[in-house]
């Protein structure tokens, strides 16, 4: 079976167009030859061929794309030269005045092909047709194409046109339209009403800096972009360990809050009930090994920590990674339960002893008062909802996707974040 | 009346001072100047263009290989070795080369070599530990004798699963590289080793336990 035509067409659209353009202009020749035989290519594998991904990787090894784009470049610069070698009228004023018409009949068509893709995003996007207004700043690249064309149609030769683009910054003004500032605020406030952990917000607070100590230093005010690019790439660089390594920590914590969970819940009374032991084929047979294994499980964890970070599980519930999701909201538990799991039951919860019966108890208690789970647990989607409905309309976000039902919990709100630092 | 040779000189000025006293693009301002420097001395646009050889081509391969040599700098401060390598092949070549066409296939052959390089240079799945933290789990707790079959059948299915995703990774990497392995060196090469946040001994041991599972 082929790949897919709806992946072919996106793939291959361009490419065909571009085919027909060279057709359309009556060129020949070699390099017509290879770009016909480069797209034919790429139509043959997409027809043999089933998986996308082995398809993609297929284009690419054969280096297809940079064959016909090669070809097609060799194609229209022979065309160019062939039609200045017929130009015997040398640098004359008609000969200036048509280059100049040339470029901004070029800069009117991008314009207008902005404006037309803009239009066709739109439409398939249907309802949500706003969002492209704000996702998208067309009016930012427009303006600084119209400005350059306001330039050519000002009266001037193409020599003077050409001299003042550069001196005016225009043609960097083009380049800088397509990193704006509006879009880096965007990231920021994405990353702060997310706020999975600190590195994100610092990554995009940086980049907006980069993007604005370039702009003041530049001569027209404008980030030069090879500077930004390679600027971001560095700030991702910078901190992509620290968000492994407080991912990884992240997970030490919390896995050792589900399994001190998982036993101590494994002896309350109704446990064969409730998941996960109700799913299992035996669910008494399954609380008993929760039982009786969950304490080994918790204590090679433990070591596995203790070798990635020197860190007791007590210190792991220590770490800024904690105390950030109980400020962001992010925390499953309640405060009360993981105080209790944290400085009663971890004790305990060692291989071939069982909780005593207050342990116990108080477990029980805590599940039938429904208190075990954090009260505030709906916040990050609000706090989301608010950054959403800023950018694209009030009440977007529950619109759209439904606002999350408040928690079913009774328990109290988190009152200390910094509930186990220093222990 | 416009003095067309003039507004030309002024413009070709304008563009070589832009790249005056920047240090970042020596060549890029050697190349304007060279080319400033030919239509200054000419009397007539026709003699500027029966001088001008390729000189206009000259600016483009001293902007690309300015802006490799930016590149480059970059890489080598974040040790980004293969993306490095790539500027330095594209500025060697560049070199070579008389015309902007041949810079444009050139600079475009690299960066679809340079791109098949990043997506093969992975340590996945060896970057993520859970079938490793499993498996210790499963054969290390210490539980009833009776769970121990049991634990140990656990511990075998976790290794099937890192077994496949060794063979999934090496599958997928074929489609862009035949003949891809995975290559348990590459784990201490900085820009991996620099993402895994354990001590030196934690991954040798780490890929001593990989590599017994996989008998390689």
């Amino acid at each position: 079976m082929p790949v897919d035509t709806f992946i072919t067409d996106a793939m291959l659209g361009t490419f065909r167009n571009m085919l027909q353009e060279c057709r359309d202009k009556n060129l020949s020749g070699d390099d017509f030859n290879a770009l016909d035989a480069a797209l034919a290519r790429m139509e043959q594998l997409g027809a043999e061929m089933d998986d996308t991904a082995a398809y993609s990787g297929m284009l690419v090894q054969e280096g297809l794309f940079i064959k016909f784009s090669d070809h097609y470049s060799k194609l229209l610069s022979s065309a160019a030269e062939q039609a200045s070698a017929n130009d015997t009228g040398g640098y004359d004023e008609t000969a200036d005045c048509q280059l100049l018409q040339n470029t901004l009949q070029a800069y009117r068509e991008a314009v207008k092909n902005i404006r037309t893709h803009k239009a066709e995003v739109k439409q398939i996007m249907g309802d949500h047709a706003t969002d492209a207004d704000m996702l998208f700043k067309d009016q930012l690249i427009s303006n600084a194409i119209e400005a350059v064309i306001n330039l050519g149609e000002s009266g001037i030769s193409y020599p003077q046109f050409l001299t003042q683009l550069n001196e005016q910054g225009l043609d960097k003004a083009l380049e800088g339209s397509v990193i704006t500032r509006q879009g880096l605020q965007y990231s920021i406030d994405a990353a702060k009403a997310t706020s999975a952990n600190p590195f994100y917000v610092k990554k995009e607070m940086e980049k907006l800096s980069l993007h604005d100590g370039l702009t003041d230093t530049s001569v027209h005010k404008i980030a030069d972009s090879l500077q930004f690019q390679l600027g971001c790439e560095k700030i991702d660089w910078t901190y992509e360990p620290d968000i492994r390594k407080w991912n990884k920590i992240k997970q030490g914590w919390e896995r050792s809050v589900f399994l001190l969970d998982e036993w101590i819940t494994a002896y309350c009374s109704f446990a064969p009930h409730i998941e996960p032991w109700a799913a299992a084929k035996d669910p008494k047979e399954a609380v008993t090994e929760s039982q009786d294994c969950v304490p080994g499980q918790l204590r090679v964890w433990q070591q596995i920590n203790q070798r990635y970070f020197g860190m007791s599980i007590q210190q792991l519930f220590g770490h800024p990674s904690f105390n950030w999701d109980v400020e962001y909201h992010w925390m499953h538990w309640s405060q009360e339960y993981l105080e209790f799991l944290f400085f009663q039951v971890e004790p305990v919860c060692q291989p071939s002893q069982q909780p005593d019966t207050h342990l116990i108890f108080i477990a029980e208690k805590m599940h039938k008062e429904n208190r075990k789970f954090n009260p505030n647990i709906n916040l990050p989607t609000k706090r989301f909802a608010s950054f959403f409905d800023d950018y694209f309309g009030e009440g977007e976000f529950a619109k759209r996707y439904g606002m999350p039902a408040k928690p079913d919990s009774n328990a109290a709100v988190w009152s200390n974040k910094n509930l186990f630092t220093g222990i | 009346m416009i003095d067309y040779l003039e507004t030309y000189k002024q413009y070709y000025f304008v563009r070589m001072k832009r790249y005056e006293g920047n240090t970042d693009y020596t060549n890029t301002f050697a190349a304007e100047k060279a080319l400033f420097d030919i239509i200054n001395s000419c009397k007539t646009l026709e003699e500027f263009k029966s001088k001008m050889g390729n000189a206009n081509e000259q600016i483009a391969i001293a902007l690309v290989t300015d802006q490799q040599q930016i590149r480059l700098g970059h890489y080598n401060e974040i040790n980004e070795v293969i993306k490095a390598e790539s500027c330095r092949r594209i500025i060697e070549k560049a070199k070579q080369l008389n015309n902007s066409t041949d810079l444009i296939s050139m600079v475009n052959e690299e960066q679809n070599a340079v791109n098949i390089a990043i997506a093969t240079d992975t340590i996945s799945p060896f970057d993520d530990t859970g079938y490793l933290e499993n498996i210790e789990i499963w054969e290390q707790a210490k539980v009833p004798d009776t769970y121990r079959e049991r634990f140990s059948a656990y511990a075998r299915e976790q290794k099937t699963k890192l077994k496949n995703g060794y063979s999934d990774i090496e599958n997928e990497m074929n489609k862009w590289k035949p003949g891809w392995q995975f290559d348990f060196e590459k784990i201490n090469e900085e820009r991996h080793r620099r993402l895994l946040p354990y001590p030196d001994e934690v991954i040798l041991e780490q890929k001593r336990s990989t590599q017994q599972i996989l008998n390689r």
